[in-house]
């Protein structure tokens, strides 16, 4: 099945060959520093080049730093290190880029077309007016333009904000994550009206660069798909989808690279955490992923010892938690308890009415706990799981869960320091320190936050913000 | 009968219209053109102030007249010093505490230095004084309208700002099109509360004793002093009514029309209830007024063009290219700096860069310079405050200290329960709110001398009235800070009251008071700052037949300044404020974060 798309990039360079290169990327890093000192690494060592033409989707979970890469390609931020080069537009005198934010940023003391009027307004009067006027009635703004966008829907607003981006006519166009502060059904037409536009004969747009975590988004929209994995961000890999346009969701090709696309998500995301920080010893193999109806043969032993020793034959490193709720993990073991051979990771989203970003930090933090276990991109419970998820008694279920976070290493020894100080209480930045040595890679804040959300929910440590201090709970 | 008489009703109130614009536009003119004849007039030390009513249209437009100036120069200084401020870390963290430092300086201490340089620059016309009277207000309007527009600033969105730069607004463009409008609300309000602190010190800028000479300007103030000092009431009592009259007419033709234009740009649609103006709506049916609106945006929006287009020419060409062969006709830019900027933008703000740092430089070199050779005579003449002059003004300083907690004690004791109960009734709190801003805007001090003399036959202390004279003037600030903390208390926790049945006691301390806390703490803050800065006029106050007098470092202040003692009024200025930084530093600042944690 999969050697249909052998490897997708190959199968589109010889028609990237021809096309020109107007964007490119050179190993790009970028760092931040945050108000403590230290020093994070949020993207590392990207090549990355944008073709005539092209529709680029940069997808990737919260964290993976696509926002700022973005950012970095657009000008608005500066990288650390590499370079963003263009080529020149043919007229000098045209506008490079432009930006889509996620949350419109109208300006809010400007009618509609004032603010679409910004972003021309270097134009001779009449060509400044006629572009507007045709492209509030493109975007079916034309009756709107004497609006404050406070009077605007979200879906008009972001609509306002496509005018203003498009009416500059800029080499490139840059989203970012223009359809996810809107309802799904606004956001499904906004889309398809998208779609629409970038068909447009006429368009003077030479490419777009989208920023997204969402899949169908990308399937619909993007002629090619980079998928960045986190920290630090780095690319995965890149995905073409030779689609025509307008795209049907139900033709078999769509439905099969859809499935390639997911699968390929799925891989790097549950991957990741079962092997945290190891791929900086060994990068991506960009061999074949096991399909899924190969990957739970392989591990089909569904006791909780296969994956047990699968865990201990890796060399024991410590494992940074996942900033997310513990009410999560519960729910998405009641709701795997009830399948018998477990289930696959986007039947469960899809059954769920949620995008798999969404489900998969709930989904590795039940890996983290030893709760469950992934199979290709199956889910299914281990020993300690099931017991979970059929126990009723919530101080059993409480215990079970202590016991889980217990195990993890860096939850016990935190827990082994706060006991040492007999109640005194252990300071926050005692806390930051050990975090610090026993996870380097990690941003401690962020892994102090976890480990509070954790610890709490568990009855294990309460924290007093006041003194900023650890207490163990009795 | 109903249709046929609308249109002679709105015939009338157009007409109302016209005329009210003329009046005012004529009112204006006269007021400045006086206010210049009065400034060019030979110099006199003391201005003789007559107590003829007909007198009294004309003072109280000279009063206005500075003090609408003063309020120009405030915005214009705010709106400069909070960019650069607001503009990088490094800035930020000096000018800010600088702030903190100048807020807290009593206005008395900036009276000697204006008035001795203004009077050498402008020697021959009363300029020097008018100047000096203008800074004075100055200084007691702009720290807050600073401070207002500083965070607007950084507050503001950072996707807008991305966009402009996207957009490749220019400096100028950006200030038109992104920080004022962003900033449109604060720098309003602010103003408002602004002009109310202007006013505060009304009788003292435009009267005052420096060692052995007593200057004075005509102007509302001074009526109020002369006519008093002299005992006619009449006149004073018909003072005091122009003086009202003059706080609502300010409210009523230049803030509320403000408030309500101001409120159509904002980002939200709630309604306050502030969005209304009857002035403007009248403004906005006016023909002459709407013909020069729209004239003058017609004239604007030429000038805009006219930039523009020479903009278009200099500054679309992008920064530098390389060329790389790989790519044979499509060229290279890299390092995406010069990609949103172009070149002689880049250069531009590098030069501004440098001559702003090169002026600086300069400037503080200069001022050092200057300062180096007298810091002998400077050090030798401080050297004549004893050790006991030290002792006696931290003895004041704690006098005063004192006096400032009895005045939030005082104001707390009846603003919160008030308070609470306008700020719980909508009806209630949109009916007075208004009222209670103008009282606030009401300069107290112009009351003081009258209430003294009141309380001069009582067996009162000192000490005693003038705490009640400090609270009189700061009190407000509490109260609408708590009627608008007590609106926002949300009605379903007042619900989950009612069902647990909690008793009032239980209400106040588990429900009203945790709610308004937060607002409460910045009225606190405001009227402590307030309260300081009234023991100035509050602690030595002057009636017909007697003086207050109660000990405190304000008292200090007020005699040094009159009988020209430089260093004790150098020494009180030292210690009031390294007095007022540490309680900014610790009691507020603790105290803010606590309401911070509390919010909502």
């Amino acid at each position: 099945m999969l050697s249909v798309v052998p490897n997708p990039n190959t199968a589109g360079k010889a028609v990237r060959e021809t096309r020109k290169n107007i964007l490119s990327v050179r190993s790009l890093c970028r760092d931040f520093t945050r108000p403590n000192g230290n020093v994070v690494t949020v993207l590392e060592g990207i090549n990355l080049d944008v073709y005539d033409g092209e529709f680029l989707a940069l997808l990737g979970t919260s964290g993976s730093g696509k926002s700022t890469l973005l950012r970095c390609m657009a000008g608005l931020l500066k990288p650390t290190r590499g370079s963003v080069s263009y080529a020149q537009p043919e007229d000098p005198a045209d506008p490079l880029v432009s930006f889509v934010f996620q949350n419109f940023a109208l300006f809010p003391w400007m009618t509609v077309r004032e603010n679409v009027e910004l972003a021309v307004r270097h134009l001779p009067k009449h060509e400044r007016s006629a572009r507007i006027d045709s492209i509030l009635e493109l975007v079916g703004l034309a009756s709107y333009e004497g609006v404050f966008p406070r009077e605007l829907s979200g879906g008009m607003k972001q609509r306002v904000s496509f005018a203003r981006a498009m009416v500059g006519e800029p080499m490139v166009l840059f989203l970012d994550e223009p359809f996810s502060a809107l309802d799904p059904l606004t956001s499904e037409s906004l889309r398809a009206e998208i779609g629409r536009l970038w068909t447009q004969p006429e368009r003077k747009i030479r490419a777009a660069v989208f920023v997204t975590h969402n899949l169908d988004e990308a399937m619909q929209l993007a002629d090619r798909v980079v998928i960045l994995q986190s920290n630090p961000g780095m690319i995965y890999r890149t995905f073409e989808v030779p689609l025509p346009r307008p795209r049907n969701p139900n033709t078999e090709e769509f439905k099969r690279l859809e499935d390639d696309l997911e699968r390929l998500f799925g891989e790097l995301q549950l991957g990741r955490m079962i092997s945290e920080h190891e791929e900086e010893a060994h990068p991506p193999v960009a061999s074949v992923p096991p399909t899924t109806t190969e990957a739970p043969q392989q591990s089909e032993p569904m006791t909780s010892g296969a994956p047990a020793q699968t865990r201990t034959e890796r060399p024991r490193r410590v494992k940074p938690l996942i900033n997310t709720s513990l009410v999560l993990v519960e729910g998405l073991l009641t709701r795997l308890a009830e399948e018998e051979i477990g289930m696959d990771l986007y039947d469960l989203a899809d059954d769920m009415g949620q995008s798999v970003d969404h489900v998969l930090p709930a989904v590795a933090s039940g890996e983290l706990l030893g709760l469950l276990y992934t199979p290709g991109t199956r889910l299914v419970l281990t020993e300690t799981g099931r017991t979970f998820a059929h126990e009723q008694d919530p101080l059993l279920r409480r215990a079970i869960l202590r016991e889980a976070c217990l195990n993890l290493p860096m939850v016990a020894s935190i827990y082994e320091l706060v006991k040492g100080t007999q109640g005194e209480g252990l300071e926050k930045s005692i806390a930051l320190e050990q975090i610090v040595m026993m996870l380097p890679f990690e941003d401690p804040d962020l892994q102090f936050e976890a480990l509070l959300k954790w610890c709490r929910h568990v009855n294990l440590m309460s924290y007093d913000a006041a003194r900023a201090c650890l207490y163990a709970e009795d | 009968m109903k249709i046929a008489s609308r249109p002679i009703v709105e015939r009338g109130s157009y007409f109302m219209a016209e005329l009210l614009t003329l009046v005012l536009v004529t009112a204006v003119g006269l007021a400045l053109a006086h206010f210049v004849a009065v400034g060019s007039a030979p110099y006199l030390e003391a201005v003789p102030v007559s107590s003829d009513l007909k007198k009294l249209p004309e003072y109280a437009a000279l009063s206005l007249v500075r003090s609408l100036i003063a309020l120009s120069i405030s915005y214009i200084f705010s709106v400069a010093y909070g960019t650069i401020a607001a503009r990088n870390e490094r800035n930020e963290r000096l000018m800010i505490p600088i702030l903190d430092v100048l807020q807290s300086l009593p206005v008395l201490t900036f009276l000697p230095g204006f008035v001795l340089a203004l009077t050498r620059i402008f020697p021959t016309s009363r300029w020097g004084l008018e100047l000096s009277c203008i800074l004075m207000i100055f200084t007691g309007q702009v720290w807050n309208l600073v401070f207002a527009y500083y965070e607007s600033q950084r507050n503001l969105s950072p996707e807008l700002k991305e966009y402009a730069e996207v957009a490749r607004l220019g400096p100028l463009e950006k200030l038109t099109r992104l920080d004022l409008p962003s900033a449109l609300s604060p720098l309003v309000y602010n103003g408002m509360m602004s002009m109310a602190g202007g006013w505060f010190f009304l009788t003292l800028c435009e009267g005052f004793v420096l060692g052995d000479k007593s200057y004075r300007l005509p102007g509302l103030g001074s009526f109020l002093n002369v006519t008093f000092e002299n005992q006619q009431y009449g006149a004073f009592v018909a003072g005091l009514a122009c003086l009202v009259l003059m706080v609502w007419g300010v409210d009523f033709l230049l803030w509320r029309p403000l408030i309500a234009w101001s409120s159509q740009y904002r980002d939200t649609n709630e309604n306050d209830g502030n969005g209304r103006s009857l002035f403007l709506e009248l403004l906005r049916k006016s023909e002459i007024s709407q013909k020069v609106g729209t004239l003058s945006k017609s004239l604007f929006s030429h000038l805009r063009e006219f930039w523009l287009q020479t903009k278009t020419k200099s500054s679309l060409p992008l920064g530098q290219f390389h060329v790389e062969e790989t790519l044979n006709r499509w060229r290279l830019i890299t390092s995406p700096t010069n990609l949103l900027q172009s070149k002689a933008q880049a250069r531009l703000a590098e030069q501004v860069l440098a001559l702003t740092r090169w002026l600086s430089g300069f400037l503080f070199g200069g001022l050092v310079f200057l300062a180096l050779p007298s810091i002998p005579n400077i050090a030798a003449s401080m050297a004549s405050v004893t050790r006991a002059d030290w002792l006696e003004l931290t003895n004041a300083l704690l006098l005063t200290f004192a006096k400032v907690l009895g005045v939030i004690v005082f104001a707390t004791l009846w603003t919160v329960p008030v308070g609470i109960w306008i700020g719980k009734s909508p009806r209630l709190s949109r009916l007075l709110t208004p009222f209670i801003q103008n009282l606030a805007a009401f300069p107290a001090p112009v009351l003081y001398p009258l209430i003294a003399m009141a309380f001069s036959r009582s067996q009162m202390g000192a000490g005693m009235v003038a705490t009640l004279l400090m609270t009189i003037g700061n009190q407000w600030y509490l109260l609408f800070n708590v009627i608008s903390g007590a609106s926002r208390i949300p009605g379903e926790l007042e619900t989950v009251a009612n069902v647990f049945r909690f008793s009032v006691r239980e209400k106040f301390t588990k429900l009203y008071l945790p709610c308004v806390f937060p607002s409460l703490l910045t009225g606190w803050i405001t009227a402590a700052g307030g309260a300081w800065n009234a023991s100035i006029v509050a602690e030595i106050v002057d009636y017909p037949g007697g003086r207050l007098r109660a000990a405190g470092i304000g008292a200090e202040i007020t005699e040094a300044t009159t009988h020209g003692h430089y260093q004790r009024l150098v020494a009180a200025i030292i210690v009031i404020t390294i007095a007022l930084i540490v309680l900014n530093r610790t009691v507020w600042r603790s105290l803010h974060h606590q309401a911070e944690v509390l919010k909502l």
